[in-house]
């Protein structure tokens, strides 16, 4: 069964995604940008399945869900290290 | 602990790790706004996967309540975040793109002025270094300090130009110039280009000012110079045509007066007198010739030769001109042959052009070695007729057909063996040339270069 909040939380990360990319010329600026943008991705994609598995199929995608969660924080620690421990010119 | 809590776990350890990077490293690039959007988002989704491992760990439901409202902030947050972070551009941009220009305004070595309300607002560097006054003083001038430095004369053209500028009727000036006196009391000259501008949301005058005191030294310098070379010129011309005038007459008359000896006491004359009457004579007539070409050259020049066009034969004209050469082809031991076509009758002025004949005709005898050739030719054309007159003489190089037409440009050939005469003055085809172009016509030369030739062709055209 689809959780509304689950849906609107999806909406919200569709919306980002949609502002992100709108911007993406600014976004190239980002250090890493292409793991942040990656990271985003992930973390949407998993809200995305986390409202499918309220229709079908609950246990596979609820993994798939978590799979990307693991796949979207280690993307996120690889971004990190370049934005942050990348010597400032 | 099943599957995926192991996964919520590492998920959970991987963002603890991004947040320790961020407090590590928090003095890094970002701005304070950016770092604190960026807390703020891994915080959240640092408590939603701390939600997610208790939860499915099966350790603890306590967050389950909140973890719903939690997940809606992550990406509001990170939202945040980038768009903190894109202000924070934005402003890098600015700042760059204003420091760029203060570089350009302030090691210009253009002057730079915006005026507003008749005040200076702002003043480059490069204005205090052309004009003398400080910045500091030049920003306190009114308008009456403003018009004590400029002459009175350049001042009307600049109020009127200011005026203009106000009213919107020109946003633009090119080269305009003007005087003004610096600090020490000497003038400069100065070249500025004036546009509307918006300044501090106000209309303002932006003027470009260049220092163009040297240009304008060497362009008087140039109109002195020019104006001296036209007067020597005008003298030279003076000169010429006096000393021409005044040499006429009495060449002619010892020019007469030894053809009439020679014509009617010729008999009378010993060996020695003879020799001596006839040098005197071709000395006579080499002068008179050289003076009839000053004063023609005189005449072409100051547009004071006129011609008396009527309908005449030309190729008598021809005819009339070899006859006349005749003694001196004969006395060069040289073949003459003219090629007569029918009578062709043009508006010519006959006097001229025979002259234009003679001329180029004697110029072939005296460049073409004893016992050469030289051969007349007539073409009638559809709508000009083409007289060529081809010897096998020293020819013409590249060189010397750009002399040629000259005035003054004498081919000069002493002491090159070429076994031609290397008498004349210079003037003659220049002359020739400028009557056929008062015919409407024109010379044309060609020749393979030395010891190959020349034609010379005369084109004129049927009326």
């Amino acid at each position: 069964m689809i959780q509304e909040n689950e849906l609107i939380t999806f909406m919200i990360c569709i919306g980002v995604l949609i502002f992100f990319i709108l911007n993406y010329q600014k976004l190239k600026k980002l250090s890493g940008y292409n793991l942040f943008l990656t990271s985003f991705i992930l973390y949407t994609c998993a809200w995305c399945f986390t409202v499918i598995e309220g229709i079908i199929f609950e246990e596979v995608f609820n993994l798939i869900e978590h799979i990307c969660y693991i796949s979207s924080s280690g993307i996120m620690v690889a971004w990190i290290l370049i934005a942050f421990w990348k010597r400032k010119e | 602990m099943n599957l995926i809590g192991i996964l919520d776990l590492f998920t959970l350890l991987f963002t603890i790790l991004v947040f320790s990077i961020i407090l590590i490293r928090w003095k890094h690039q970002f701005s304070l706004h950016s770092k604190v959007f960026l807390i703020f988002s891994l915080s959240a989704i640092l408590f939603y996967y701390l939600s997610n491992f208790l939860e499915w760990s099966g350790i603890s439901d306590i967050l389950i309540d909140i973890e719903d409202y939690i997940a809606i902030l992550v990406p509001l947050l990170w939202f945040f975040f980038l768009y903190s972070f894109f202000q924070m551009l934005s402003g890098q941009e600015l700042k760059a793109s204003e420091k760029k220009f203060r570089v350009i305004a302030v090691q210009s070595s253009m002057g730079i002025i915006i005026i507003q309300n008749r005040k200076f607002k702002y003043l480059n560097p490069a204005i205090s270094k052309i004009i003398g006054y400080s910045i500091e003083e030049l920003l306190n001038w009114n308008e009456m300090d403003i018009a004590s430095v400029i002459p009175k004369e350049d001042l009307i053209f600049m109020m009127e130009l200011f005026k203009k500028g106000k009213e919107g009727e020109i946003n633009f000036t090119p080269n305009s110039s003007f005087r003004t006196i610096n600090k020490k009391g000497e003038v400069k000259w100065l070249e500025n280009l004036v546009s509307i501008i918006s300044y501090e949301n106000k209309p303002a005058n932006l003027v470009c000012v260049i220092d163009i005191t040297d240009k304008k030294r060497a362009e008087e310098l140039i109109v002195e110079e020019n104006k001296r070379l036209l007067e020597l010129s005008k003298m030279r011309e003076d000169i010429i045509t006096r000393v021409s005038h005044e040499l006429k007459t009495p060449i002619t008359a010892m020019y007469g007066a030894t053809q009439m000896l020679l014509n009617q006491f010729r008999e009378e004359m010993n060996t020695e007198i003879l020799e001596f009457t006839e040098i005197s004579h071709r000395g006579a007539l080499r002068l008179k010739k050289l003076v009839d070409n000053l004063v023609d050259a005189t005449k072409l020049q100051t547009g004071k030769l006129e011609l008396n066009l009527q309908n005449e034969d030309i190729v008598n004209s021809i005819k009339e001109c070899i006859e006349e050469m005749s003694y001196l082809v004969n006395n060069r031991n040289l073949t003459l042959t003219f090629e007569p076509s029918n009578d062709i009758f043009l508006l010519i002025d006959k006097y001229r052009i025979q002259q234009v004949i003679t001329n180029i005709l004697s110029n072939a005898i005296k460049n073409t070695p004893k016992g050469g050739k030289i051969n007349i030719v007539v073409f009638d054309k559809n709508k000009h007729i083409d007289i060529l007159i081809k010897d096998t003489g020293v020819g013409l190089t590249v060189k010397e057909q750009e002399l040629l037409f000259e005035k003054f440009g004498k081919i000069e050939r002493y002491g090159m063996d070429l076994g031609v005469d290397i008498e004349g003055s210079g003037l003659g085809l220049y002359i020739s040339k400028e009557i056929v172009d008062l015919h409407g016509g024109q010379i044309l030369v060609e020749s393979e270069g030395r010891h190959k030739g020349a034609t010379f062709t005369i084109r004129l055209q049927k009326n």
